[in-house]
């Protein structure tokens, strides 16, 4: 390191950020050493994300195997535990991810023809799905709910339940949404960081755009999980 | 011939010809180990991890010792009449009992910590990232002729995550050890030891330890893809390659279940939501359902890289194109399509009927890619000029040893005979002959192996033999006596056992300071030759594959040209082996060169 | 022995050899998706959301008017084949695997059989646990008893953030429900000036406690309740028939007049609660799905009650 240290030393103080001699812009970048091609890191980057989406759909396949087997042994508990979810919220936040979804994609797009301010606004735009989704969740949904006692487990105490499993419900429920909710975050703070190297460095365009391409494939993934939640949970009953 | 075409040196600056092997010091001390511990190499990061999970495997070799310790003699209550007509009270047999305890509880405690630290480390933190971490990270881009893994940073990212959840177990094992069984089985995992957050520490740690397993597939997976030297196609791949592609899609596709798995138990634990506990309508065969569908699958994440060694190490010290080169390398994708259809066989005392017979049929199907293999393996030893050295007597210990654990693995897979041997020794025995006497041999064979390429060193050939013959008897006579031990009935996981058992559990423990004398021998041979061993050729077995072609050990960039691969992996008939002298490794008559 | 020799010397095609780190490969060659494309699945997206949300009100519109029970797969089929078909277009066309190299797809097919192969086993295991053979039937029970939490021996302190009730024996909402009827009680008592509640306090407990729950449920979903002439009516008569066990049950009464007088035939319209008689069910309910809605939901809701036995 101490070598690298002293060749740091003896280099030309770096470029501006944003400048056109940034190393981090778009123009400037090149490929890794051990590719052959920047068209083949591309493809490897992007294969590495499809297998970590598949990953993240067996994570939640967990949850899906614990809903069908329940739902299968319970089917009166799950029909009243679906009764007590509010379908409009569940539309709402629907609309709001396939909203989300389509700037993602358009800001692929965006990135693959170049225009930096299209692909700022369509990733503000998903940046701010992503809160009003967890917004709608937490103010109308799980604090009313955790309110009234439809809480998960042994926490639960709502007095009016009429089925032994309906705790096992909130506890699906919560484990379901939670673990979603969670992707919605990590997901919206990805497109966070690439909103910012865009800002800062200008650093996606028609020849380097890999990180926004695998992080609207992940907000993709999110709102795939979403979309089957959704009828899982509020509309089959 | 060479293989090794110097196109394009244009495109690079001469300065490869003179760089270091990857092991050169960078600097002083403390920059050297900054060095290390920030590199993106793949070979550093696998020797990292070659080292790490060695000292698991050391911490879990001392449980496993202590265990068979414990078992040396049965703990009996004995009352002794003194000479002035007082009655006295001893237990003995307990080795691991706290002073002056009053009952055998506070021993047989002891006993279930230990085995669990057994079973925990053993599996998670050593025989899963074993060979896919350390000898599959160093060797598959070389074998490959690429220069580095596809993502070295998220190589680096699996590394440390590695070092965290191990730290999060030892930190469970310093706080007094786990007394679940390896498998986490609610309710155990949700109830006992619930005043302490050791268990919590372990499953977290097994949690975390998951999603490095997930990266270093994942990588493994896109740098066969993407990263092949030019004019390697699928089959001119070496099989070792072939079982790392097969493990790591196992691992992508079943380390995901694990971690919801883990997840959910945590939550179980801390929060009581219900899902694993009947009183509130779960179901804990729920829990064994989530984590065998990872846990099976995984067996052959552990089994297979080893697989993938024993077809290297057959091929290159019998001199022989491996036979059935297609078969071998489909049979190892056979065999990890099969693992995600057979889980259900850890829990057939567990399971419905109707779901036991139909895991029960499926399990059987993991007999026939198996079998392709050793068959095949042995045809490749026929007529083949058979070096006796370590990495060959590994070979042929893990042939025969697998064979056993294999083939005990059926009365296992029957309905009728489980419902009598599960849960006992000949249980433990099948495990022990499939990982240990599988994974464990493959893995110190392929360490020889490739230990010349690794460190640039070789070892003393007469003290690894000596190694290997300690091995093979010990192992044999600790864990073939718990055949018949568990025949008769022996249950496993107990503290003590009736009178009829000692002499057998005796030689087990015989056994097992055997198995310890001989991987001391191996530990002090690689000390030895690290210290004082000749310098290792580039080539010393005469092998084919890429990473022969490169020095010992390898430059910072693995080949000093693009690699361009002209001949298969196991052309012995036809290729002098690069750096070799062709009266050392004659061809065959009419065998053009 | 040279084999395969001639097709080994070809390099990969992927290779360029006059420029093998790529620097002249500006573009990628990768398909951009037109805006058209883009908006037109938008819309498909938002088209099948309101078809699926559609669907399942119509459903429940059907059942209440008509006092039909749809069977549950109708309910599943097409909530789910809607959302698969939504996921399908997202994958192909939002995530671009539509113009994608098919090693992408496969490992997306790949995924999903594992998912398939994890799912469908597990359930099938717990769904035919009490299949067993003939000697055995009665010995296993399906799923978990539900049979509440009893506390573990003394010296378990565990180390838990949630609530630890001891229900003994008793189901969770069960305990929850009488924990909620004593605590109206009390505060009942407290209002006349009780120390202890007695048993007219409990009986006013007990109509308090259904006075609560028709607020709020009226409060939560009398919007998705199309008749609301229906849902008061219901209410109504629900609330009548349990005050006046609540009333009752200061006498001693026979269980099957308990029944008569909380088994309401107004909710059968409303709640579809378990496997009540469906459109193309030919028998009669089985009797185990009838007890579940009677004398022992209703039980616990006159505190006194127990004592008479």
């Amino acid at each position: 390191m101490a070598t690298i240290d002293s060749q740091r030393l003896d280099m030309p103080a770096p470029p501006p950020r944003g400048s056109d001699k940034h190393p981090l812009f778009w123009k400037n970048r090149g490929h890794a050493h051990h590719y052959r091609s920047a068209a083949e890191e591309f493809d490897a980057c992007k294969l590495g994300m499809w297998l970590f989406l598949a990953t993240e759909i067996l994570l939640f396949a967990g949850i899906f195997c614990a809903y069908t087997v329940f739902r299968s042994l319970y089917p009166e508990a799950w029909a009243a535990g679906s009764h007590h979810l509010d379908w409009r919220f569940g539309a709402m936040n629907t609309i709001v991810l396939l909203f989300s979804s389509w700037t993602a994609a358009s800001a692929v797009r965006s990135a693959q023809l170049g225009k930096r301010g299209a692909l700022i606004g369509n990733l503000v735009i998903t940046i701010i799905c992503a809160a009003a989704f967890i917004f709608i969740k937490l103010k109308f949904e799980y604090f009313v709910k955790l309110g009234l006692g439809k809480a998960p487990g042994t926490w639960f105490s709502y007095p009016y339940a009429e089925h032994p499993q309906e705790p096992l419900w909130w506890s699906i429920y919560y484990m379901g949404t939670g673990l979603h909710a969670l992707h919605v975050i990590i997901g919206a703070c990805l497109l966070g960081w690439v909103l910012f190297r865009t800002v800062r460095y200008n650093a996606y365009g028609p020849t380097h755009y890999t990180m926004v391409e695998t992080s609207a494939l992940y907000w993709h993934l999110v709102d795939i999980i979403w979309i089957f939640l959704f009828p899982l949970l509020y509309l089959i009953h | 011939m060479t293989t090794v075409d110097s196109i394009h040196d244009h495109v690079h600056h001469g300065a490869h010809h003179e760089e270091g092997s990857y092991l050169t010091p960078r600097g002083g001390f403390w920059s050297t180990i900054w060095s290390w511990a920030t590199t993106v190499d793949h070979k550093k990061i696998g020797v990292m991890y070659l080292f790490a999970v060695m000292f698991m495997f050391f911490l879990g070799g001392m449980a496993a010792i202590a265990v068979r310790l414990e078992l040396l003699e049965p703990v009996r209550v004995v009352q002794e009449n003194l000479a002035d007509g007082t009655t006295v009270t001893h237990i003995t047999g307990q080795l691991f009992a706290p002073a002056g305890a009053e009952s055998i509880d506070a021993g047989n405690q002891i006993y279930n910590r230990l085995f669990t630290l057994h079973g925990a480390i053993m599996v998670f933190m050593f025989i899963v990232p074993s060979v896919p971490a350390s000898l599959g990270n160093f060797f598959l881009p070389l074998m490959l002729g690429a220069k580095d893994v596809a993502f070295p940073r998220v190589n680096l990212l699996s590394w440390y995550i590695y070092t965290t959840g191990s730290i999060f177990g030892i930190i469970s094992i310093i706080m007094g050890g786990v007394d679940t069984g390896w498998t986490f089985y609610t309710p155990y995992s949700t109830n006992t030891d619930a005043d302490h957050w050791r268990v919590f520490f372990m499953v977290l740690a097994a949690f975390v330890l998951g999603f490095s397993s997930i990266l270093t597939g994942l990588n493994f997976v896109v740098t066969t893809h993407k990263l092949r030297a030019p004019g390697m196609g699928w089959f001119d791949m070496p099989l070792f390659v072939w079982a790392i592609y097969a493990t790591s899609i196992i691992q992508v596709l079943a380390t995901p279940v694990i971690g919801i798995t883990l997840l959910l138990l945590l939550f179980e634990r801390l929060f009581h939501i219900g899902i694993f506990d009947p009183g509130l309508g779960g179901d804990p065969v729920l829990f064994q359902h989530f984590f065998w569908f990872y846990s099976h699958p995984v067996v052959y994440v552990m089994i297979l890289p080893g697989m993938g060694i024993i077809s290297e190490l057959l091929a290159v010290h019998a001199r022989k194109h491996i036979f059935g080169y297609r078969a071998i390398a489909f049979s190892s994708l056979g065999i990890a399509a099969v693992s995600f259809l057979v889980w259900g066989h850890h829990m057939f005392t567990a399971m419905g009927e109707l779901s036991s017979t139909i895991f029960s049929a499926l399990t059987f199907l993991v007999a026939i890619p198996t079998a392709i293999k050793v068959f095949n393996w042995i045809a490749t030893l026929y007529k083949g000029s058979i070096a006796i050295n370590t990495p060959m007597l590994y070979a042929l210990a893990f042939l025969f040893l697998f064979s056993i654990g294999g083939l005990t693995g059926l009365p296992l897979a029957t309905l009728s005979t489980d419902l009598h041997l599960h849960d006992s020794y000949f249980v433990v025995a099948h495990f022990h002959y499939v990982m240990m006497g599988g994974t464990v041999i493959a893995m110190i064979g392929g360490i020889h192996h490739w230990w010349p390429k690794m460190f640039g060193k070789m070892y003393n050939e007469k003290v690894g033999i000596l190694g290997c013959v300690l091995v093979f008897v010990g192992f044999n006579v600790t864990f073939f006596t718990q055949f018949f031990l568990g025949t008769q009935g022996m249950p496993r996981r107990y503290a003590s056992y009736v009178d009829e058992f000692h002499t057998l559990h005796m030689i087990s423990t015989f056994g097992s300071w055997i198995i310890l004398a001989g991987f001391l021998t191996h530990f002090f041979n690689f000390v030895h030759s690290l210290v004082a061993g000749p310098k290792a050729p580039p080539n010393p077995w005469g092998g084919l594959t890429l990473e022969w072609e490169t020095e010992s050990p390898p430059i910072e960039h693995n080949f000093h040209h693009e690699v361009l691969v002209t001949h298969g992996p196991y052309d012995y008939e036809s290729v002098v082996p690069p750096h070799c002298d062709e009266k050392d490794f004659p061809l065959p008559e009419g065998a053009a060169s | 022995m040279e084999r395969h020799h001639d097709d080994r010397h070809t390099p990969n095609p992927a290779f360029d050899t006059m420029d093998p780190h790529g620097a002249t490969h500006a573009d990628h060659g990768h398909h951009i998706i037109s805006a058209r494309t883009l908006m037109a699945i938008l819309l498909a997206l938002l088209f099948f959301t309101i078809l699926t949300v559609f669907l399942s009100r119509a459903e429940v519109w059907v059942q209440n008017t008509f006092s039909v029970v749809l069977p549950q797969w109708v309910n599943v089929l097409g909530a789910m084949s809607i959302a698969v078909v939504k996921g399908t277009l997202v994958v192909a066309f939002f995530m671009g695997l539509r113009y994608d190299k098919p090693l992408n797809l496969f490992v997306l097919l790949f995924c999903l059989a594992a998912v398939a192969q994890f799912i469908i086993p597990a359930t099938l295991d717990l769904y035919t646990r009490d299949w067993v053979t003939a000697e055995h039937k009665g010995e296993i029970i399906k799923g978990g008893t539900g049979e509440g939490l009893a506390k573990t021996g003394e010296g378990h302190m565990f180390v838990r953030a949630s609530p630890r009730p001891n229900t003994g024996s008793e189901p969770l909402f069960e305990f929850r429900r009488e924990q909620r009827l004593e605590e109206l009680a009390h505060e009942v008592a407290a209002k006349h000036g009780r120390a202890e509640a007695n048993d007219e306090d409990k009986a006013e407990a007990a109509r308090e406690f259904w006075f609560e729950h028709y607020d709020e449920e009226l409060h939560e979903k009398g919007h998705a309740i199309r008749h609301l002439d229906d849902l008061e009516d219901f209410y109504a008569q629900w609330r009548k028939g349990h005050v006046t066990m609540a009333a009752e049950t200061t006498d001693t009464v026979a269980p099957e007049s308990l029944e008569e007088t909380t088994a309401s035939t107004a909710n059968h319209s409303l709640r579809r609660v378990g496997r009540t008689l469906g459109l193309f069910d030919a028998q009669a309910p089985s009797p185990s799905a009838e007890e579940h809605a009677t004398p022992e939901r209703a039980v616990p809701l006159s505190p006194t009650e127990g004592e008479d036995h």
